[in-house]
């Protein structure tokens, strides 16, 4: 069951990503954005790990598409130029490395999912990273405030 | 059966994709849309491994909370510089931003 | 809270005066940052003044009696305080934990006397200076240097850390740097602030070279731990005799000893206050500080005769000096070399306690001089005694206080420069007859150069001052002045007519002398030797002279007051006729040719090994530096091609970098 599901998934997330990054279409590639980032919090379910599927959907698969379709607007960005051929070369061979390098993956068939609430998470988040964490805010807070100052028109 | 194997292979799969992504997209809001396939991928193998192998503290899936928040904020400054990109050049393609080549 | 805990606010006041004054000195209206800093000067002199009355009641008292008579063991008539000499410690530099290089703030007599000492002095001065440079552009500046002169002489008075003595010291040395060369547009101010630090920080090097020897050998800076037996032990006699030379050069250069003492004449280009600041309550009066300070490592090393020698010689010689020249300036700066070789001698003559009244009695009638000279120079509106008209008549309170002053300097009893020289000559008297006959000789031209320069000065009529222009053109060939810059100082506008001081500076004047006049009491007999058995530590050999007072003072009055008559029917009768050979005074006017020598000699000497570095520098160093320029050159040529400019390039070089990495890394 949990296999056909994965398979499932898996083939939609890698179509969509596919799509994602080649339709000239800019609006279509950023919504086939949002089905692989939602997939993928699908699979973050099969991993047992509900909270981490919802912070995906909230952020991934929700608010950063928003906020990209925002900028494809705002920047009148209706397609991307076809790639050039070198680029399309260098991509093709990076990939082709990355999979040589990524065939490691292969295997590791022992071991099982070990479910894990959201309470968990929240005091292990809260424990063993609380540094991280609070180090997180402040950067998400300059984040916001470097945004905010870069977007903001000049006064000439 | 899915064992960790399959989740890794499907992160690798999806890194090959956002790589390529990286490297042919030559509208700069889509590369940073590549990026974020990158981010995700990376969290994918994170949250997999702690599923996995580390069923008490789960750190990697609290490391993938970490790269969500990371790239939310790498993404809202980006874009925030496109923004600025397209005011001052009309456009956000790779060459707009490339007057500076030797 | 006593005086004692606060007396770290005696240097940092006046530090943080500075602060103030250099940070927004520029904004404040009118003289309001002289002001400023005379009201921080006048805090430190209470603080100074409550300093020492603590310091009174806690020192040890010493019995009068059995101190003449020569009884040294007997004489403790009272214990001082257990914990006097006060210390205040902080610890600094400590690297975890361990005892670092700590901050002593070490307060005994002397320490405390100097203070009070210093910082009367510097009250009255910048209370001077409030009046003398108005009008001047760098008006807070100048009072910002001030402060930070007096903090840090005072910081380095109260330092019992050889380490912070040298610091402060630096800090002077700097300060009297940019003082002097206060009017920066003067060619001659810029080569004599030069000449001042090249000097001074060449004896510098005696300092620091001494004190690292010290520390070599005894492991710490401590100024009290300096005295003691079991240090000495340490030390060994001849580390010490080396150490205590080294740290003697050191305080030549700054007190002006010959031969170090060529700056001082020059340093005459900074303003009048300065010279008074420099003279009186800073630089110099550092020097004979620091050789008390380091007085028993000069007796284990048996090396006093040298600083005895240097004292006599000096106080002679630049008495000698002294009345071949015409600017009021340069004569009584030739006075300060001349009574810091007197100090000098008292040191050397085992004159301790002496020398360092003759140290407090000098500073206080030698500020008094300076200021009494820049009052004339502010009324006169020239530096040169023969064209003063009559200052008599016109500036009387300038007058009389210069003439307390003066007489102070010329010995004439009961004045302060009498006390104090007579015990200095008197310890010499039964020291070495040589070291005395040369000290009276050089009382005698003391009063002979200060009656001529009052007489023409201040009694006689304005006349063309004959050596002006000689004095000028020989006397600095080594300024390197072109032609049209050799401009001699200007005289007075054609029917000037000298008018009296503002009441500031009439106000510092009477102070001074009032001041001059009951410190020299106070360590007189009439004062019962106060200030001496003050200061007197217990461990000092012959602090006083024992008998044959009386003769000693009539003897010194009577050198004196012939000095005084000489000069009298000379310069009253007919002051512009020629007495000495022209040779004579040609030689003296060129200073015994001695700043000619370092200028020709010592410089071209020091300049050979430039040529050298100068060839190396051309074509080692800067051929190496051009190499570097031109392969970085070449190869930004290729390297610019891989600056495409274009993101998706550099995310290829990115991600081969990282293939590379790991690759590396697998391996």
């Amino acid at each position: 069951m949990s296999l056909t599901a994965f398979y499932v998934l898996a083939a939609f997330i890698l179509i969509f990503a596919v799509l994602a990054v080649t339709t000239a279409n800019m609006v279509r590639a950023a919504l086939s954005l949002a089905v692989t980032f939602f997939l993928v919090a699908g699979l973050y379910l099969l991993l047992g790990s509900p909270a981490l599927a919802a912070i995906q959907f909230m952020v991934n698969a929700s608010a950063i598409p928003i906020m990209t379709l925002f900028i494809i607007m705002m920047t009148q960005s209706r397609t991307s130029p076809a790639p050039r051929t070198w680029q399309l070369v260098a991509g093709f061979l990076a990939a082709a490395a990355a999979l040589v390098f990524f065939k490691g993956a292969v295997g590791h068939g022992d071991g099982q999912i070990t479910p894990v609430s959201p309470e968990t998470l929240g005091v292990n988040l809260l424990q063993a990273a609380l540094l991280p964490f609070e180090v997180a805010s402040l950067l998400l807070l300059l984040a916001m405030v470097g945004a905010i100052v870069l977007a903001r028109r000049r006064a000439d | 059966m899915v064992t960790l194997g399959h989740f890794l292979l499907l992160s690798g799969l999806l890194m090959v994709i956002g790589l390529y992504g990286v490297l042919t997209r030559r509208n700069l809001i889509a590369v940073l849309m590549s990026v974020e396939i990158l981010l995700n991928a990376a969290a994918l193998a994170f949250a997999s491994v702690a599923a996995y192998r580390d069923p008490q503290i789960f750190a990697g899936q609290v490391f993938a909370l970490f790269i969500i928040v990371v790239a939310a904020a790498e993404l809202s400054i980006g874009f925030a510089i496109l923004l600025n990109v397209y005011r001052t050049h009309g456009a956000v393609t790779d060459d707009a931003i490339s007057e500076m080549r030797g | 809270m006593s005086y004692v805990e606060l007396s770290y606010w005696i240097p940092l006041l006046p530090a943080l005066g500075f602060v103030v004054l250099i940070l927004f000195g520029r904004s404040l209206p009118g003289r309001s940052s002289g002001w400023i800093a005379t009201a921080v000067m006048a805090v430190v002199a209470v603080l100074s003044l409550g300093l020492l009355y603590d310091v009174m009641l806690a020192a040890p008292g010493w019995d009068l009696a059995a101190l003449l008579g020569g009884h040294h063991e007997e004489a403790l008539a009272k214990a001082g305080s257990p914990d006097f000499p006060f210390r205040l410690e902080w610890n600094w530099l400590a690297i975890r934990g361990e005892a670092g290089i700590p901050l002593v703030i070490y307060i005994d007599a002397l320490a405390a006397v100097v203070t009070a000492m210093v910082a009367l002095a510097s009250l009255f001065i910048h209370l001077f200076s409030v009046g003398y440079m108005d009008g001047e552009e760098r008006y807070p500046t100048f009072f910002a240097y001030l402060q930070l002169f007096s903090a840090a002489m005072l910081a380095f008075v109260l330092a019992g850390n050889f380490f912070h003595s040298l610091l402060s010291w630096e800090v002077m040395g700097l300060m009297s740097y940019l003082l002097i060369g206060f009017l920066y547009k003067k060619k001659t101010a810029q080569q004599a602030q030069k000449k001042a630090f090249i000097t001074t920080k060449l004896a510098d090097l005696g300092f620091m070279l001494g004190l690292f020897w010290l520390y070599l050998l005894v492991g710490n800076f401590d100024l009290a731990d300096l005295a003691s037996e079991q240090t000495l032990a340490m030390i060994g006699t001849g580390a010490a005799a080396a150490v205590g030379l080294l740290v003697f050069v050191a305080a030549m250069g700054k007190s002006a000893q010959f031969p170090l003492h060529v700056w001082l004449l020059d340093a005459m280009e900074g303003p009048t206050p300065v010279s008074a600041m420099i003279h009186a309550a800073t630089m110099v009066a550092a020097g004979v500080y620091l050789t008390a300070r380091f007085y028993p490592l000069l007796i284990h090393g048996d090396v006093l005769w040298v600083v005895a020698l240097v004292g006599a010689f000096t106080a002679l010689f630049a008495a000698i000096l002294a009345p071949a020249f015409a600017d009021v300036k340069k004569i009584l700066a030739w006075s300060t070399v001349s009574q810091l070789g007197y100090m000098f001698l008292g040191l050397g003559v085992f004159g301790w306690a002496a020398a360092m009244f003759h140290l407090v009695a000098h500073a206080f009638f030698k500020a008094l001089l300076f200021l009494g000279s820049g009052s004339m120079i502010h009324g006169a509106k020239t530096q040169d005694i023969f064209e003063m008209d009559q200052l008599k008549k016109y500036m009387p309170w300038t007058y009389w206080t210069f003439l307390i002053g003066a007489l102070a300097l010329m010995g004439i009893p009961p004045f302060a420069g009498f006390w104090s020289k007579d015990l200095i000559l008197h310890a010499a008297e039964e020291h070495a007859k040589a070291l005395w006959l040369m000290g009276l000789t050089a009382a005698f031209f003391t009063a002979f150069y200060t009656t001529r320069m009052i007489v023409i000065a201040f009694h006689k009529p304005a006349m063309p001052s004959p050596w002006k222009a000689a004095e000028w053109t020989r006397g600095a060939p080594w300024l390197n002045l072109g032609p049209d810059e050799a401009e001699p100082d200007p005289s007075p506008p054609e029917g000037h007519h000298p008018h009296e001081s503002g009441v500031e500076m009439i106000t510092a004047l009477v102070a001074l002398a009032a001041l001059s006049f009951f410190v020299g009491l106070w360590g007189s007999p009439l004062g019962g030797y106060g200030l001496l058995t003050l200061v007197y530590w217990g461990e000092m050999p012959e602090i006083l002279p024992a008998s044959k007072l009386m003769m000693g003072y009539l003897t010194g009055t009577l050198v004196a007051l012939s000095g005084v008559a000489l000069a009298w029917f000379w310069y009253s009768t007919d002051p512009l006729r020629q007495r000495a050979p022209v040779w004579l005074t040609r030689m003296l006017q060129r200073r015994f040719y001695i700043d000619e020598f370092y200028y020709q000699v010592v410089g071209r000497i020091a300049q050979a090994p430039t040529y050298v570095l100068a060839f190396v520098d051309r074509y080692l160093v800067d051929g190496l530096v051009d190499l570097v320029g031109y392969s970085t050159q070449v190869a930004s040529a290729f390297l610019r091609h891989l600056q495409s400019g274009r993101f998706a390039t550099y995310a290829l070089y990115m991600l081969l970098g990282a293939l590379a990495l790991y690759v590396g890394g697998v391996r």
